[in-house]
């Protein structure tokens, strides 16, 4: 008896001695960078929009099956729910590597530039982590790290597609137009002789009637 | 007495064998979800603006990266240390912006253009597209101090290796050759055009 108590002792001070610790310690490792892709751009951006959305999800738990060869789905109660702040910055962006020499028209002294549609892409994004909020049931677990990204991901697409229904393209043109306005007449060419139009790809719905009456009507902005 | 205790035994088994039952259908319904996860689609995606800001920025270099941070927390106690490693992606943009231009920036002298364009810069200090990240590998629970620091590393290792001198000659050849194609487009490549760029850091 007295050996094994010995034997315990000894067990439980090595125990001790190799659970102190003095502080939390921090140590980083870091791994090389990969440069996935250098990409050479000619591009013009004119409009930048600082956007936040909170993007939120709710699921319920269900208890799926089937009996007797019909499928049957029953909610069980209890639900969870997360809110994740984003902010985003979403710039719109001319190509004009795409443009071509039939896209520039010369002509007694005007000149007419006809370039590709302006895109929204997403520049950087941040979520705010500290005013990240889940609400659940008592019978329902957190959402991992591996949930929480895939509505992140999927919240992405869907407020670029939310931007691309909001008039930001009129803003965009208007904008293209005053960057573009000062290059010209560096090469010479005034105001009142320099024609921009764009594509034809362009939905009419994005296009204020008015807007094109002030890029092709009036010069002067 | 016996048949008072043989019955309270009795609906004690009862109550022991419901809650292994539960637990059993607990276990097995997890065990379910994580072998057939149902994709996460946020409920409202409404958008506010919250400024919206004319730019006149061209780029001519972009770099994407990833970067894998990671952290090793060893707490005091009994308590297990935590390790978190996360890949973040990031695009980095070097350009010109054009809205830091004087007024001589451009000036012809006969057949001569002279151009005095701001020096090549990053055009945007947010870098880093956190909605892409992924979470390599975590131990514990991530705080939002601990993604906040991860984040904040990645942008800072992202920003110095953008920002190295080959990438910025190389965006400094590339707006040199677009602007000279520029402008022998506009004037007509019939036209004997010399123009000269000179990039000022301004």
């Amino acid at each position: 008896m007295g050996a094994l108590k010995n034997k315990i002792g000894w067990w439980l001070l090595l125990f001790m001695v190799l659970s102190v610790s003095c502080a939390s310690v921090t140590s980083k490792r870091k791994q090389a960078a990969v440069v996935a892709a250098l990409h050479h751009r000619a591009s013009l951006n004119t409009v930048q929009y600082n956007v936040r959305k909170i993007l939120t999800y709710e699921d319920f738990s269900t208890l799926d099956g089937t009996l007797f060869f019909e499928k049957f789905s029953i909610q069980i109660p209890g639900d969870r729910k997360i809110a994740l702040p984003v902010d985003v910055i979403i710039k719109s962006s001319i190509d004009l590597s795409a443009m071509t020499a039939a896209d520039v028209e010369v002509k007694a002294g005007e000149i007419t530039l006809l370039l590709p549609a302006p895109k929204l892409e997403i520049s950087s994004s941040a979520i705010d982590y500290s005013r990240e909020m889940q609400f659940l049931s008592w019978n329902r677990s957190k959402f991992s790290e591996a949930e929480k990204e895939a509505i992140l991901k999927s919240g992405e697409q869907k407020i670029l597609q939310e931007m691309s229904r909001a008039d930001v393209m009129a803003r965009s043109l208007v904008a293209a137009y005053k960057a573009l306005i000062p290059l010209l007449e560096a090469a010479g060419y005034a105001s009142e002789s320099v024609t921009i139009c764009f594509r034809s790809d362009l939905k009419d719905d994005t296009t204020d009637d008015s807007i094109m009456d002030m890029l092709q009507g009036r010069r002067n902005l | 007495m016996m048949e008072q205790s043989v019955e309270k035994h009795g609906y004690r088994r009862i109550a022991i064998g419901i809650v292994l039952l539960f637990c059993l259908f607990w276990i097995g319904k997890r065990w379910y979800d994580a072998q057939h996860p149902k994709p996460l689609n946020p409920m409202e995606i409404a958008v506010q603006i919250t400024a919206i800001q004319d730019i006149n920025e061209w780029e001519f270099l972009c770099v994407e990266m990833e970067e894998m941070e990671d952290t090793l927390i060893i707490n005091p106690g009994f308590k297990p240390a935590y390790r978190f490693a996360r890949i973040y992606k990031g695009r980095a943009c070097l350009g010109i912006d054009m809205r830091r231009v004087t007024d001589d920036w451009a000036r012809k002298s006969n057949d001569t253009l002279y151009l005095r364009l701001p020096d090549i810069q990053l055009l945007d200090e947010n870098i880093v597209n956190d909605l892409s990240t992924r979470t390599f590998y975590a131990s514990g629970e991530m705080t939002p101090v601990i993604k906040q620091e991860l984040y904040e590393r990645a942008k800072r290792d992202m920003r110095r290796r953008a920002l190295l001198e080959a990438n910025v000659e190389m965006a400094r050849e590339y707006a040199r050759d677009y602007f000279l194609s520029l402008y022998r487009r506009l004037y007509g490549e019939k036209e004997n055009l010399v123009v000269e760029i000179e990039f000022v850091a301004l």
